[in-house]
């Protein structure tokens, strides 16, 4: 019996020992609230990355008069099918098939997974143990982790010998300290659900504060860090000091913080209370209008799209536009204010995602009159902003750097994997 | 003499106006003892009563006002804000102009300071058929955010433009003046929102309250934990207030919720200098100033960059307290704050001109 399962333990190790290859495939899927993006990279021995494959599912489980539609990229070749994509199961199936197709082997597959919880501090490998974990997370994020759950149970259907992993939203801000992640609620509440700040959008700003370190040509561990995660969906700010997350806008769920597409941000703790005290909501229908019919949607009445909302300003429409634009400025000046303080300084301004990099009219918010925290914009250089690399966008005389800086999470997600290839193969040997 | 109620806690402050000098009576208050007085009013030399509002909602936008039949019903459209104490407030207040018809009676605001904010400061991001409910960022704390700004305006020292208050009491919070108007304050909708309190949560991802909800907890106890039972009691389990936290304690605990207390000063102070794009003068309204010298001079250390240069130590002037240095870019100051006292200074001020 002994014997037996040495002999079963080495072959295993044997096996592993093989495992690391020198280059290799991996496979990222990103699931968005209505997308799924899909990359292929390919790294060499020398670690080196090379994007070979990339695709997107579009209006994933969105009703509305648009089809949803699938496109991926192999080649220059570009590809586009409409077809129904119920729910992210199906549209991860579909991309699958593409991926079959293609005829690129796959030795990895890699996953964003948004809330981890308590239970995940770093990435992991997939076992049977990890998956009931993730289980347990479901609900700490009921938009997003569904559907990434549903994404890895389909890759296990479709690609069932290849090793899978999972990178989290959270991760990166396990380094926030108890006194900025702590909510002044009685301690047995939060013993009985563990409430306390997680802070989302990690992926991205463990990209961004990297980036900013390399582009600067200064050690992370010299900079003070304020990046803002601008995107068309969930919008969030995060001080980081020395490459470590200590605060962010974000709480225990993807609600609190900044004024969001449709989602409220920052509220009154008791207002729901009253809300429902007084005008008899549901929990579940107030879920629903803090959720998704409040934001940019909820102020304006008529767009979640902020670039709906700043076409209306400019043409002059008389409606609340105006006043969406500017609580969206006013909120993420006040997170940066904090954030500068918390820091004892700042160096670097980031700015990410699709607002981030695209809006050069809320940057302009957002940095005129900073003039006390030694930050000085150009206007030109502001306007100029490249969508697809790094901008500086400060006057010589700024004190502090603000850049623009394209967020590439599934590249993240690859690097995750390659430590947890690495780690792997050095515990094997 | 002079009245003055306070519905939190329910207290009755009665000054006898002397030779010159008045004196000051407090009597916690009870609706026996209450009804006693007021027979006794009838037949001694009442000059004027005073009520403080905590909650104005859009209707009382005056920070003192006149009380009349008319006004009096604009006070009961903001019972629904602050049930418990708007209902005692407009409940003596009706029963005392109906016994003492001919004298005046006052009402002070503590919201009416903010009732004029900049809509991105006092809207929500919430649909409009809610905030057409008059839900908004209403603030509160506003009679004692004047009378900092008062304070040091009066000194003549600078003009300060930009002007950030702390008011350091069990509901600890903070506004933000430029050139003389309130555009920003910590308190929302209730005084709830903003920095945790002796009871009080403090700011909250309101998705934590609705899955307590949906675990079956009522409305009343969620509302407990988050106002009554939450706070610095909340996190140690035990009875505390400001002044048990303020200063470096022997036991870990007790220093972790002084260093949560703290990093949410600094955090507000800093989202407010943002607001203002920068500050003149920061102002901390004490209610125990002995206790507080410590957190006023960790702040000034974490502003360091901002030019703020501080004293080695506090220089002491007639009623306040300088923290910064002459050449500073920032001044800080300290005031001992003592409610009661300054409205019914307020209250024979004008009462006693208009008699």
């Amino acid at each position: 019996m002994l014997i037996e399962l040495c002999i079963v333990k080495r072959t295993k190790c044997e096996r592993e020992n093989d495992m690391p290859r020198q280059e290799f495939n991996i496979l990222i899927f990103n699931c968005g609230s209505s997308s799924l993006t899909l990359k292929i990279f390919h790294v060499n021995n020398a670690k080196a990355i090379e994007q070979i494959f990339s695709g997107k599912a579009h209006r994933v489980g969105v009703t509305g008069t648009e089809p949803s539609f699938i496109e991926t990229s192999l080649n220059g070749k570009v590809e586009k099918r409409i077809i129904p994509l119920k729910n992210h199961a199906e549209a991860a199936a579909v991309a699958l098939e593409n991926v079959k197709n293609s005829r690129i082997p796959i030795h990895y597959v890699g996953h964003r997974f948004v809330h981890g919880g308590d239970h995940f501090q770093r990435s992991v490998f997939l076992s049977n143990d990890i998956m009931k974990q993730l289980k347990m997370c479901l609900l700490l994020a009921p938009l997003h982790n569904p559907s990434s759950f549903s994404v890895i149970l389909e890759c296990k259907r479709s690609l069932p010998q290849v090793q899978q992993y999972v990178a989290f939203d959270t991760a990166f801000h396990s380094s926030i300290p108890p006194i900025a992640f702590t909510y002044g609620l009685p301690k047995k509440i939060v013993k009985k659900y563990g409430f306390r700040k997680y802070g989302f959008h990690g992926l991205s700003y463990s990209y961004v504060v990297k980036e900013a370190a390399r582009f600067l040509q200064t050690p992370l561990d010299k900079l003070r860090i304020v990046a803002c995660h601008l995107g068309t969906g969930g919008s969030s700010v995060a001080a980081i000091k020395e490459g470590h997350s200590i605060d962010t806008s974000m709480g225990y769920t993807p609600l609190s913080g900044l004024v969001m597409s449709t989602r409220s941000g920052d509220l009154d703790p008791i207002l729901a209370l009253y809300l429902m005290a007084v005008y008899g909501y549901r929990g579940e229908e107030l879920n629903d209008i803090l959720n998704r019919k409040s934001g940019f949607l909820g102020i304006s009445a008529f767009s979640s799209d902020i670039r709906d909302i700043i076409k209306h300003i400019e043409e002059k429409e008389e409606d609340q536009s105006e006043l969406a634009l500017n609580m969206y400025i006013h909120r993420l000046k006040k997170y940066i204010g904090s954030y500068i303080v918390a820091l004892g300084g700042i160096d670097v301004l980031a700015f990410t995602d699709d607002i981030g990099v695209n809006s050069w009219e809320v940057r302009e918010g957002v940095c005129s009159n900073m003039e006390c925290w030694g930050m000085e914009l150009d206007e030109k250089a502001n306007h100029k902003a490249a969508k697809d690399k790094i901008s500086i966008l400060n006057s010589k005389n700024s004190k502090v750097s603000i850049l623009t800086i394209p967020t590439e999470e599934e590249l993240v997600i690859c690097w995750e994997g390659i430590n947890l290839i690495g780690d792997n193969h050095d515990a094997a040997v | 003499m002079m009245l003055l109620f306070d519905p939190d806690p329910p207290f009755i402050c009665s000054y006898s106006l002397g030779s010159g000098t008045s004196k000051e009576h407090m009597q916690r208050f009870t609706p026996d003892w209450f009804r006693n007085e007021v027979d006794n009013m009838k037949s001694s030399k009442v000059k004027a009563i005073g009520y403080l509002l905590h909650h104005g909602g859009e209707e009382i936008t005056e920070p003192v006002k006149l009380l009349t039949k008319g006004s009096l019903s604009k006070v009961e459209n903001c019972v629904r804000f602050l049930p418990e104490q708007n209902e005692m407030t407009l409940r003596i207040a009706r029963y005392c102009m109906k016994v003492l018809p001919e004298i005046p009676h006052v009402l002070f605001c503590d919201t009416a300071l903010f009732a004029h904010l900049p809509a991105e400061a006092s809207t929500y991001a919430i649909p409009y058929k809610l905030r057409a409910e008059g839900i908004r960022r209403y603030g509160g704390d506003g009679l004692c955010h004047q009378w900092a700004w008062e304070q040091i305006n009066t000194l003549k020292t600078r003009l300060y433009k930009r002007v950030i208050s702390i008011h350091l009491g069990n509901h600890t919070n903070i506004a933000a003046f430029k050139n003389g108007k309130a555009v920003e304050t910590s308190i929302g909708f209730t005084p709830i929102e903003g920095i945790i309190s002796s009871t009080g949560c403090g700011d909250l991802d309101t998705a934590i309250v609705l899955q307590l909800v949906s675990a079956g907890m009522s409305l009343e106890e969620i509302n407990r934990s988050l106002s009554s039972e939450g706070g610095f009691i909340g996190l140690l389990d035990k009875q505390c207030s400001l002044t048990d936290i303020l200063q470096k304690s022997e036991d870990p605990n007790t220093n972790f919720v002084r260093d949560l207390f703290y990093y949410q000063v600094k955090k507000f102070i800093g989202s407010f200098i943002s607001v203002l794009g920068g500050v003149d003068a920061i102002v901390f309204v004490c209610d125990y100033v002995d206790e507080s010298i410590e957190l006023i001079e960790e702040t000034c250390r974490s502003l360091d960059f901002l030019r703020l240069k501080r004293r080695e130590k506090a220089k002491v002037q007639d009623d306040y307290r300088i923290f910064s240095e002459k050449d500073s870019e920032v001044d800080v100051f300290c005031f001992k704050y003592d409610k009661l006292n300054i409205l019914t200074k307020k209250l024979i001020n004008l009462t006693t001109k208009e008699l």
